[in-house]
C-alpha cells in the first residue's frame, strides 16, 4: 500500500506505508520530558540507518519539471482499471496506472494517457493564460470520463477510449486517448473546488471557492430543477445510484445561505477552501473555509449551516472524512501545518445545546454579549484533537487503513515531509523525507514493482556478483578523483576485468558504511554506462 | 576519611574542605606534569589523548536531521528552479528596497540605514503609512528584487525583527533580530569602501536551510570585487544566524588578520512563508512553535 504524493516539481514519489518504521524519532520515554533526556549512544547513527532505508523505498516517478506541478490528484477507476488523475499547472491531466510500472520493458509505462486539458485560445495575455491552463481540480464522473476544472471556472469532461495502435502484452490492455472532442460548461470564476458525489452520484458535484458559496450542480438534471436563489429550497438528494448521462447541464440545484451577521452586523465572508459529502445521498456535506471554519450543510434540513466551528486561527486547506471505523470525523489541515480532528457528533451536541439555550437570556450559556445577539451558531469545542509533527502548510490530509485494520492519518505538505499518524492513538507511524514541497496525494493500494529504471531509489542488490561490480566502480572512481581525467576510460575497463578478490569485497560490505550505495549519484562519466551490467540500473542512468 | 559534610563544626569543615580541594588540584598539577614530560618523549600519546576526549556539545550530539541535504542531484534540480533561479542561473542582478516598520523611531532608522549599507544594491526608503503589500507591488512595479522591512515594537528597544520579501512571487521570511550592534559601538571597527563584498554561508545544511542561505546569497552582486577585501559573513549555528561583515588582510601566506566593520547582528528564522506577503491568507513552508521544540539537540536550518 502506497501514498504517492505529487510534488511542486511534476514529480509522483511514491511511498510504501507497509514499511517498517522509517526514519521517525526514538519512541516516548514514558515520564521523562524528551528535552532532557540523554541521546543513547548510537541513537544518532541507528536514526541515519534508518532514514537512509527509508528514503530507499521511496519511488520516483516522472522528470522535474517546475511548470507541470502537479496541483491535485484523484484516485478514480477509468475503463475497469484503477488509476490516479493528475492535474498539472501546465492544463495537462496525466492517468496514470502504477500497478503498470513492472512493465516498463514492454510497453508503455505507468502513464495511460497525458490529456491536454486546458488549451488557451488565442489572444490571451500570459497572465489570462496562466490563469487558463491552471487545473484546480480534478475528478472522474463516470468509467469512461473524467473531469477537470480549471482557474476560471470551466469544468471540461474529457472522454478517454483506448487507443487503437498501442503494442499490447498478454496482462493488460491498451492505453487510452482522448475521444470526441472536449464539453465544457462554465462555473463561474474563483472556484476552488468541484467535488462529485462518489461513488454513486458522480453527476452530482459540490462545488465552492472564494466568494463562491457552496452549491450543488447536477450536471444530468434539467434547467427545470435549478433552485430559485431566493427562497428557502431544500434538496432530497438521489437515492438510488444514478450515472451521468454525457451531458454537460449546468443546473445548480441547491444553493448554501451565508450565516446571518455577526455581533457587530457584519456580513461574514465566505473562501471554501475544500468540501466532502458525508453521506451517500448527496445530502450532507461540510466544507472547510480560509476563515478557519468548518462548516456542516443537511440540504434535506436548510440552507444555512447546520453548524459552524472555529478551527484554529489559520486558512483551512483540505478535509477529509476518516472510515467509518473511526466514528466518521472529519481531519482538517490548515496552513501552517495543523491537523486537526472533528467531530460531527460532537459539533451537533453543542449546537443543539446551543439551540435549546438560544431564547432564554438567563441561561448559563447565553452570558457573554456575542451570544446574547442569538444569532451565531458557532460551536467551539468540536475539535477532538490533533495531529502533531508538521512543520509547513498541510496540503492534504487522507485517511488510509493499513492491511492489517488500523487506521491512519497521513498528511503531505510544504514541508517536504509525507507523514503518517496512528489515526486513534495520535502517535507518529512514520515520515519520509521527498525533497520536494508536495501539493496533492493519493492512497494507492496495488503493488508497485520497482523495477524500472525511472525509479530513483534502488534498495540495494541482494545479488553478490553484481555487488563486486559496484565496489570495482566506486574504487575506480575514487582513483579517478585523485589521478587523471584523460586516462579514464583506459584504467577503467581495465579495473573492471581485472576485479579484485571476492573475499574483500564481502568484508568490505559488512563493515557497514553503506552510505556510499544508497544515494549513488556518484556515477557520473559516461563511460559508467558501458561497465554497469544491465540488471542494476543504477540512477545514473536516467537521463 | 570522615566526609567533610558530616563535620558539624563549620570552622573544622571549612578547614578539611580546603585541604582536600588544595590536595586534589596539586595531584592534578602533577598528573599533568607527568603527561608533560611521557608527550614530550613520545607525540602520539598526545594525540590519542586529544582524539579520546572530545568534549560533547550540543552541536556535535545534533539529533539526525533527515532534511539535511547532502549531495543529492534532486535536491540541486529543484534548488535551480526554485524561486531564486533568475539571479543563479539567470543572473538577474539584485536591488532591494530597505524600508522600517511605521513610525520609526531614530534609532531605527539609523539602523536602517547601516543595514542597507551591508547590500551594495541597496536604497532605504521611509515607510509611510503603506501596507506591506501595497509597498510589495510597488517594489515590483520598479523592479526590485528583495522588500526588506525592519520591524521594532517599541520605540526605546530598537529593532527587533526584520521580513524579507523576495520580490516577484518570492518566499517571506520572518526573522527575530538581536544583538544589534551598529559600527561605531563595535571596538577596532573599521569603514567600509563601496567594494562589492563576498559572502560566505556556514553551516546552512538542511533543505529549508539551503533555502534561506541562497535568500541571503540572492542580495548580493554574484561577482564580488576581490580588490575591497570585504566579506559578509552569515554564519548559521544552532538555528542563530550571525551576520558579520570584515574586511580581511593577509600579513602572510599562513596568517590572516581580520578587522571587523559594519554592523553586526543575529537573526532567528520564525517563519518561511511561499509567495509575497500574506500572513493571513498564505502557505507557510515554515513555522517555527514551541511544539517543535521537542529535544535541545534538534536543529532546522
Amino acid at each position: 500500500m502506497y501514498i504517492l504524493a505529487g510534488t511542486e516539481g511534476g514529480q509522483i514519489k511514491a511511498v510504501p506505508l507497509s514499511a517498517p518504521r522509517s526514519s521517525s524519532s526514538a519512541p516516548a520515554v514514558p515520564g521523562a520530558p524528551s528535552a532532557l533526556r540523554p541521546m543513547e549512544p548510537g541513537a544518532r547513527a541507528a536514526a541515519e540507518a534508518a532514514a537512509k532505508a527509508a528514503a530507499a523505498q521511496c519511488t520516483t516517478f516522472g522528470t522535474l519539471d517546475k511548470n507541470a506541478a502537479v496541483v491535485a490528484m484523484a484516485s478514480v477507476t477509468i475503463r475497469g482499471r484503477e488509476a490516479v488523475l493528475v492535474a498539472r499547472a501546465n492544463g495537462v491531466v496525466d492517468v496514470w496506472d502504477h500497478a503498470r510500472v513492472n512493465e516498463e520493458e514492454e510497453g508503455p509505462g505507468p502513464l495511460l494517457a497525458s490529456v491536454a486539458a486546458f488549451v488557451p485560445p488565442e489572444g490571451m495575455s500570459i497572465v489570462e493564460k496562466r490563469e487558463w491552463v491552471k487545473v484546480v481540480d480534478v475528478d472522474a464522473l463516470d468509467d469512461t470520463t473524467i473531469m477537470a476544472v480549471n482557474s476560471r471556472g470551466t469544468l471540461a469532461a474529457i472522454t478517454l477510449d483506448p487507443a487503437p495502435n498501442t503494442p499490447r502484452s498478454t496482462t493488460t490492455t491498451a492505453i487510452l486517448q482522448v475521444a470526441g472532442s472536449v464539453q465544457t460548461v462554465d462555473l463561474g470564476k474563483d472556484i476552488h473546488r468541484v467535488r462529485p458525489c462518489a461513488p454513486h452520484h458522480r453527476h452530482l458535484l459540490a462545488v465552492g471557492g472564494n466568494e463562491r458559496d457552496l452549491h450543488l450542480v447536477d450536471l444530468n438534471a434539467p434547467k427545470s430543477q435549478e433552485a430559485d436563489k431566493k427562497e428557502e429550497h431544500l434538496y432530497t438528494g438521489l437515492a438510488k445510484p444514478s450515472v451521468w448521462t454525457g451531458e454537460l447541464r449546468h443546473t445548480v440545484v441547491w444553493r448554501a445561505r451565508n450565516v446571518p451577521f455577526d455581533s457587530v452586523g457584519l456580513r461574514v465572508p465566505v473562501w471554501i477552501t475544500d468540501v466532502r459529502f458525508l453521506n451517500a445521498t448527496g445530502t450532507q456535506m461540510a466544507t472547510c473555509t480560509a476563515y478557519h471554519e468548518v462548516k456542516f450543510y443537511d440540504t434535506t434540513k436548510q440552507r444555512r449551516p447546520t453548524a459552524v466551528i472555529h478551527v484554529g486561527d489559520q486558512p483551512l486547506r483540505s478535509l477529509t472524512v476518516l472510515p467509518p471505523t473511526s466514528h466518521s470525523d472529519l481531519l482538517v489541515s490548515d496552513s501552517k501545518g495543523a491537523v486537526y480532528r472533528i467531530s460531527p457528533t460532537q459539533a451537533a451536541a453543542h449546537a443543539r445545546k446551543a439551540a435549546r439555550a438560544a431564547g432564554d437570556p438567563d441561561h448559563p450559556r447565553n452570558k457573554s454579549i456575542a451570544r446574547r445577539s442569538g444569532k451565531p451558531i458557532a460551536a467551539g469545542s468540536a475539535v477532538a484533537g490533533a495531529y502533531k509533527g508538521a512543520q509547513g502548510a498541510v496540503r492534504q490530509v487522507l485517511p488510509a487503513t493499513m492491511p492489517d485494520g488500523a487506521d491512519v492519518v497521513c498528511a503531505v505538505g510544504l514541508d517536504r515531509f509525507v507523514r503518517v499518524w496512528d489515526a486513534k492513538s495520535h502517535a507518529v507511524r512514520a515520515r519520509w523525507f521527498v525533497k520536494q514541497r508536495l501539493e496533492a496525494a493519493v492512497v494507492w493500494r496495488t503493488p508497485i514493482e520497482s523495477g524500472g529504471a525511472q525509479p530513483e531509489g534502488q534498495a540495494e542488490q541482494e545479488d553478490e556478483e553484481v555487488g563486486d561490480e559496484v565496489w570495482d566502480e566506486l574504487d575506480a572512481l575514487e582513483r579517478r578523483q585523485l589521478g587523471d581525467e584523460d586516462d579514464e576510460e583506459d584504467t577503467f575497463e581495465e579495473l573492471a576485468v581485472s576485479g579484485e578478490p571476492t573475499k574483500k569485497r564481502k568484508d568490505r560490505r559488512t563493515e557497514g558504511d553503506d552510505d556510499e550505495d544508497d544515494n549513488v549519484d556518484v556515477p557520473r562519466a559516461p563511460v559508467k554506462k558501458k561497465a554497469v551490467p544491465k540488471k542494476l540500473k543504477k540512477p545514473a542512468a536516467r537521463k | 576519611m570522615k566526609n567533610p559534610s558530616e563535620i558539624r563544626n563549620k570552622h573544622k569543615r571549612e578547614e578539611i574542605y580546603q585541604k582536600l580541594k588544595a590536595e586534589k588540584a596539586r595531584k592534578q598539577i602533577e598528573e599533568r606534569k607527568r603527561r608533560k614530560k611521557l608527550e614530550e618523549e613520545n607525540p602520539e600519546l598526545r594525540e590519542e589523548r586529544l582524539k579520546n576526549n572530545v568534549p560533547k556539545t550540543i552541536d556535535n550530539t545534533k539529533e539526525y536531521q533527515e532534511a539535511i541535504v547532502e549531495d543529492d542531484e534532486e535536491v540541486f534540480a529543484d534548488e535551480d528552479s526554485d524561486e531564486f533561479a533568475a539571479f543563479f542561473t539567470g543572473g538577474q542582478p539584485p536591488k532591494i528596497c530597505v524600508t522600517t516598520s511605521m513610525r520609526p523611531s531614530a534609532d531605527l532608522h539609523i539602523f536602517a540605514k547601516e543595514f542597507a549599507s551591508l547590500f551594495p544594491t541597496a536604497e532605504v526608503r521611509k515607510r509611510g503609512t503603506f501596507d506591506i503589500k501595497d509597498i510589495a507591488k510597488f517594489c515590483t512595479n520598479r523592479e526590485f528584487t528583495d522588500l526588506v522591512i525592519i520591524h521594532e515594537d517599541k520605540k526605546q528597544d530598537g529593532p527587533n525583527a526584520v521580513i524579507f520579501i523576495h520580490l516577484p512571487d518570492g518566499p517571506t521570511a520572518y526573522f527575530k533580530l538581536s544583538n544589534v550592534r551598529l559600527s561605531k559601538e563595535i571596538q577596532g571597527h573599521g569603514r567600509a569602501t563601496p567594494h562589492l563584498p563576498e559572502v560566505i554561508l556556514n553551516n546552512f545544511n538542511t533543505r529549508l536551510g539551503h533555502t534561506i542561505g541562497r535568500f541571503f546569497a540572492s542580495m548580493f552582486p554574484p561577482v564580488p570585487e576581490f580588490m575591497g577585501r570585504q566579506v559578509v559573513t552569515f554564519h548559521n549555528q544552532r538555528d542563530f544566524i550571525f551576520v558579520r561583515r570584515h574586511r580581511y588582510m593577509f600579513e602572510n601566506k599562513e596568517k590572516v588578520e581580520l578587522q571587523e566593520l559594519g554592523p553586526q547582528f543575529t537573526l532567528k528564522l520564525k517563519w518561511l512563508q511561499r509567495g509575497t506577503f500574506d500572513t493571513r491568507f498564505g502557505d507557510y513552508e515554515f513555522s517555527f512553535s514551541q511544539k517543535m521544540e521537542t529535544s535541545r539537540r534538534k536543529f532546522f536550518l
